[in-house]
């Protein structure tokens, strides 16, 4: 009793200042610009944490630290390379040049970018429809995540768990929009890597320190500390790429470019950016020693939940609930707001007052449809997650990269390739990724070709 | 690389706390670069 008193009083305290900060940012809308980039006026701090806690949600805590626990401490690696290649270079690669395009062309969304950049209303209207629906996806996985940390923390049923995630989110997005993703986001980085330090902390003291864990897995499976271990090159690389490379095509994180105060602000940001970033390596750090106190849990998704529980008191476990809600309101909140724009502004091409009613309405639609999907869910967390991350990033990736880099660039190209890229992940997913390389590896690598091969055809 | 890394760690497992440093240094170099050119 005392305990869940612990939990719910820190929730409540934590839950209503995010509500807050939506009523706050609410006030503050005056168009729709502001709903979609808050204005382009966010500075360095609040876009780079929150850039953070988009991309890390729930799904890397819980998720990443299941893969840790089942695969070892080669998993490591999957948040080096997020540090290295989804942090430091997707800001110095893209950052300045998307900024400075995007308002030059006067565009607020992604697929808004390509319809202007490549002047295709149907690249404008496929990639909006796959962002809408595979991020409906990537959310699913979100809210899963969120669900199983307040079963296995709080012993709450997962559908409730779920449920009262999901609603608060829908509420502060609806009333706030991007100002309150942003600003809501920015504070629960910090309580997240706040949760992810305290929880790092407390699982090595009762493990003897590093070294000491490091010997007693190894113990269990050499495998279990040995790089690339017991998963192989093929799918350990892969799926780092996938988490990694991919946000270069995920709208979520590249929209925080859009909204930057102005181009200076990216140079302390990647700095910032980097340092948030590095938490992720922690999750899977977690997981992989978790399994010298658990050795056979029945799912390992249950790898954290459980380590908390045992690790931390239940103050601590409440801080570190409210971490993992933290990072998985953020990254929905952000890919609700993706979703809503999307339909609004590229497929129904609504502008205007009417557009920020629309977007209230659909942002809570989608919150909802994700929602009533969370609650019985098919497959891992971070295999959904990747899932809906391969499909969008082999769609939008090069007709972004090209479209930034290049001053002419040919619409059947971006249009080939946004095809091609998505058929071939989605075929190579359903073929459940042969040779262990996931979808997003072929789908990039098809897209690329076939970018490269018709833009060249397209000039002769 | 034989042996062991810091912590017990296999060298190619260690490798990845490297890469995380080398990313910090990138950004910061490139930040002052970036910076100074303007």
């Amino acid at each position: 009793m005392n305990s869940l008193f612990i939990y719910t009083s820190v929730l409540v305290v934590y839950l209503g200042l995010l509500v807050l900060i939506g009523v706050v940012m609410g006030r503050r809308l005056r168009s729709a610009e502001d709903f979609y980039i808050g204005g382009r006026n966010i500075g360095a701090w609040v876009t780079a944490l929150s850039f953070v806690a988009a991309y890390f949600s729930s799904v890397v805590i819980v998720g990443g630290g299941g893969f840790g626990y089942k695969f070892g401490l080669s998993t490591l690696w999957i948040g080096a390379i997020n540090v290295f290649l989804g942090c430091t270079l997707c800001w110095i690669v893209m950052g300045r040049r998307l900024r400075e395009i995007t308002q030059r062309l006067n565009t607020m969304t992604i697929p808004e970018f390509l319809y202007k950049k490549y002047n295709s209303r149907e690249a404008q209207v496929f990639s909006a429809m796959v962002i809408v629906i595979f991020m409906i996806v990537y959310n699913v996985s979100i809210l899963k995540g969120m669900g199983h940390i307040f079963e296995g923390l709080m012993n709450m049923p997962y559908a409730w768990g779920v449920l009262l995630s999901g609603v608060i989110i829908i509420i502060y997005v609806a009333i706030g929009g991007y100002l309150a993703v942003v600003w809501t986001g920015a504070f629960q980085a910090v309580v997240m890597g706040a949760a992810l330090v305290l929880l790092t902390v407390f699982t090595l003291k009762h493990t003897g320190g590093l070294s000491h864990a490091v010997l007693s897995l190894e113990r269990i499976n050499p495998g279990y500390v040995e790089t690339p271990g017991v998963w192989g090159w093929g799918g350990l690389l892969s799926f780092a790429l996938t988490v990694s490379f991919g946000v270069w095509g995920m709208p979520q994180m590249v929209i925080r470019f859009y909204s930057i105060k102005n181009v200076d602000v990216l140079r302390i940001g990647t700095v910032l950016v980097t340092l948030g970033g590095s938490m992720a390596l922690l999750p899977y750090l977690n997981g992989a020693i978790s399994r010298i106190l658990f050795p056979s849990l029945p799912s390992s998704d249950l790898a954290i939940p459980t380590l908390t529980r045992h690790v931390l008191s239940d103050l601590g476990g409440a801080i570190f609930l409210s971490g993992v809600i933290a990072a998985g309101m953020s990254t929905f909140s952000s890919v609700l707001i993706i979703i809503s724009s999307s339909l609004v502004r590229d497929v129904m091409r609504v502008e205007g007052e009417r557009a920020i009613f629309l977007n209230r309405i659909w942002s809570a639609v989608a919150g909802i449809v994700s929602l009533l999907i969370a609650l019985k869910p098919p497959a891992l967390v971070l295999v959904l997650c990747a899932f809906a991350w391969a499909v969008i990033a082999s769609v939008t990736l090069w007709p972004i990269l090209f479209g930034i880099y290049k001053e002419k660039v040919k619409k059947n190209a971006c249009l080939v390739s946004m095809g091609g890229g998505f058929l071939t992940s989605l075929i190579w997913i359903a073929a459940k990724n042969p040779l262990k390389i996931h979808g997003f590896i072929p789908g990039i690598l098809v897209g690329l070709l076939l970018f490269v091969m018709v833009d060249a055809l397209s000039r002769h | 690389m034989s042996g062991r890394a810091p912590f017990n760690l296999p060298w190619m497992t260690f490798l990845s706390f490297v890469l995380v440093g080398i990313s910090i240094l990138i950004s910061i170099i490139w930040a002052s670069l970036s910076g100074r050119k303007k």
